[in-house]
């Protein structure tokens, strides 16, 4: 990896290192590159897509529940005169007159048994999702009749609303942000144990590597989902913390690869090399043999991030997972699973999110694998 | 070979005391007790709950209890299910599981092995591309959004099949299942089987036996899918263990009385036998199916010796 010429005169040409190659070749698959670019839209739009939003995540339109995905906005033309004429039967008032002004708004002349208040007609009107800035106006007949304009508050929901009323845009945007933090984290924690613990047992070999992978048999064959249950029954509504202790359990399969790394670099002259110099066994394992494992270590953790994302989404669609009013995109889905009949928008969005992420990253690990294998060249 | 399986055995008994006794430790330590509901029960009546069930003795003694039943074959009496013992919820729910699994994993073995050998045929052929697009999609679509997908088209849209329920394993109550339990299945085995069978083309021995004008068909599955099988081989003996013994999920969406919902319900209402048993069946399941894998293995490779 060294790109030192014994001619030092004349240092034209630079040598190339392997990780050059191996970039060049990731930029030569289109699959991979592709994939790249929708992993980090996907990305984008969810760390800073929720700020950019009319809608907050937890948000409750009532008066919107499941609305389907559109481009046009709501209300709809035929939705606002029945919904102010509910509006006006529940604040007691009678409609003699109704009209729908070019500007958006409604004006109508109302009449009522008894005086007509100002803040409570005001109220009524404004509670409701569909209308706001309601204004009372020429209140006659000893204020018992009056006008009453109320601006349409037109507002779009391009991915619908859930059951409850929030915007699934801003839902889905907010799931990711969970999501993918979890899928990051909880890697990070298992690659970091899983490379320490398999270079140093590896590395050490004898009796030490056999203790050392005999605890990774026998946390192999304790069941995953009992862990994870445990996990959840342990932390709790936690779930940062729970991820952390899924990472934890994720690094049994690193560590193996790792060793199996391990036991042939150890074998290699530069790290005998090292030994003959006495460097020290820790020093060896930072400069030599963990930079040497990194390729495999990056494949599998593009491998490992959608694996994790999974199990979240499988927690969640037991219950376990994250809480209302936060969400994650394995909330959305089994949300979505149970409303399929009626509101299919609640589980095709978020599906697609999940799915292109794990679709991209499963590529990006592919491409990588093909990229960083030394065979290929 | 006898001698070597018995060896194999022999050592999995340490392993499985080990993993009784982490997941029984574990599972006490955890916050909440079998009997802890919403309306807390009279404290005598608690008392007697606790007596009944032995919770009132010591844990090391309750261990000790728990290991001499297990090693009886007597896995308890549910805590949850009270009119039950786990011998009897086992036995109803534990050939229902591996029956759907079983089925699966042929029915993967199968469809993903042709669809593998088909694109490693064809490398970077359209047929090729799209088969592994859509072993990608069968690996990244999560089986509770397959699940849903299913039942809408067949169950509801068409009507052809049922929704859920079970029905003492009529055909085509399972056939949904199976389906949803195999997709993702397939999708790796056919990944696993083009990446191995592409490697196997290329190597000498396949060149020979193309040199001696064998045909295409004896080429392909005498002599290069025997050594290509070896990666699958060794995905599916972990793979097989947890098919066999129920998927959550699965169970759960389309209501099929299996082993799978059992860890689940276990672990939240603390039935301490409950998931103990299933930690004991789905470890013994991995150990199994980690012995067949190696014997497999040595069948299809001769270079591998027992040692």
């Amino acid at each position: 990896m060294s790109d030192t010429s014994l001619d030092t005169a004349t240092p034209a040409k630079l040598g190339r290192s392997l990780w050059d190659d191996a970039r060049d070749r990731l930029l030569a698959n289109k699959a991979a590159v592709t994939s790249i670019i929708v992993l980090a839209v996907i990305a984008v739009l969810s760390i800073f897509g929720p700020m950019f939003l009319p809608h907050q995540y937890d948000t409750v339109y009532r008066d919107y529940t499941k609305v389907p995905a559109s481009l046009e906005a709501y209300p709809r033309q035929d939705q606002v005169e029945p919904a102010f004429n509910k509006i006006a039967k529940r604040a007691r008032l009678s409609i003699e007159s109704y009209k729908m002004r070019e500007d958006g708004f409604v004006e109508a002349q109302v009449t009522s048994k008894r005086k007509i208040k100002e803040r409570n007609a005001k109220r009524h009107f404004d509670r409701s999702d569909l209308f706001a800035d309601t204004m009372v106006q020429g209140l006659t007949d000893g204020g018992k009749s009056a006008t009453i304009v109320s601006r349409i508050n037109y507002m779009h929901f391009y991915f619908g609303t859930d059951a409850n009323g929030r915007d699934l845009l801003s839902r889905t945007l907010i799931a990711g942000r969970v999501s993918l933090t979890i899928g990051l984290l909880a890697t990070i924690v298992a690659i970091s144990i899983g490379v320490i613990y398999g270079a140093t047992s590896g590395y050490l070999g004898g009796r030490v590597d056999l203790v050392m992978m005999r605890v990774v048999d026998i946390l192999y064959s304790l069941p995953f989902i009992f862990f994870v249950i445990m996990l959840v029954v342990f932390f709790g509504r936690n779930f940062v913390l729970m991820f952390i202790a899924v990472g934890a359990v994720e690094w049994l399969d690193m560590a193996r690869i790792v060793r199996g790394q391990t036991l042939s670099i150890k074998r290699q002259e530069y790290v005998q090399a090292a030994e003959a110099m006495g460097i020290t066994d820790r020093g060896i394992l930072k400069r030599h043999i963990i930079p040497n494992t990194l390729g495999p270590v990056v494949v599998y953790m593009t491998l490992l991030v959608p694996k994790v994302i999974l199990l979240e989404s499988f927690l969640s669609f037991l219950g376990l997972g994250v809480q209302e009013p936060m969400t994650s995109w394995g909330v959305l889905i089994s949300e979505g699973a149970r409303n399929l009949e009626g509101a299919s928008w609640l589980l095709i969005f978020p599906s697609i999110f999940l799915t292109s992420t794990l679709f991209a990253l499963n590529f990006i690990g592919d491409g990588l694998r093909d990229a960083l294998d030394p065979k290929d060249r | 070979m006898l001698r070597y399986v018995t060896g194999r055995l022999l050592s999995a008994i340490p392993t499985l005391f080990l993993i009784i006794t982490i997941s029984f430790f574990l599972i006490r330590v955890a916050p909440g007790g079998p009997f802890d509901l919403e309306r807390p029960l009279e404290a005598k009546v608690m008392e007697n709950l606790n007596k009944i069930y032995n919770l009132d003795k010591s844990l090391p003694e309750q261990y000790l209890l728990y290991l001499k039943s297990v090693l009886h074959g007597d896995f308890g009496p549910s805590f949850f299910f009270r009119d039950f013992s786990i011998n009897e919820l086992f036995a109803k729910s534990l050939p229902i599981s591996m029956q759907l699994g079983l089925t699966a994993l042929t029915l993967a073995l199968i469809v993903g092995g042709i669809l593998g050998i088909t694109a490693a045929l064809r490398q970077n052929h359209s047929v090729d591309y799209s088969v592994m697009a859509a072993a990608t999609l069968g690996v990244t679509i999560p089986n509770f959004v397959v699940a849903p997908c299913l039942t809408l088209v067949f169950g509801v849209w068409l009507g052809w099949l049922p929704v859920g329920g079970w029905e003492g394993g009529k055909f085509v109550n399972a056939v949904l299942p199976v389906i949803t339990l195999a997709l993702p299945q397939v999708a790796v085995v056919a990944r696993l089987t083009r990446g191995s069978m592409i490697e196997a083309l290329r190597s000498n021995h396949v060149r020979t036996a193309r040199a001696y004008g064998l045909s295409g068909y004896t080429i392909i599955v005498v002599h290069a899918l025997r050594g290509a099988i070896l990666p699958v081989v060794s995905y599916l003996g972990p793979a097989a263990a947890a098919l066999l013994t129920g998927s959550v999920v699965i169970e759960t969406i389309f209501g099929i009385p299996g082993i799978g919902r059992y860890f689940v319900q276990g672990a939240l209402n603390r039935d301490y036998t409950l998931v103990m048993g299933t930690v004991v069946v789905v470890a013994c399941f991995v150990i199994i199916f980690n012995i067949i894998v190696d014997l497999v293995y040595a069948l299809l490779d001769p270079r591998v010796r027992f040692d």
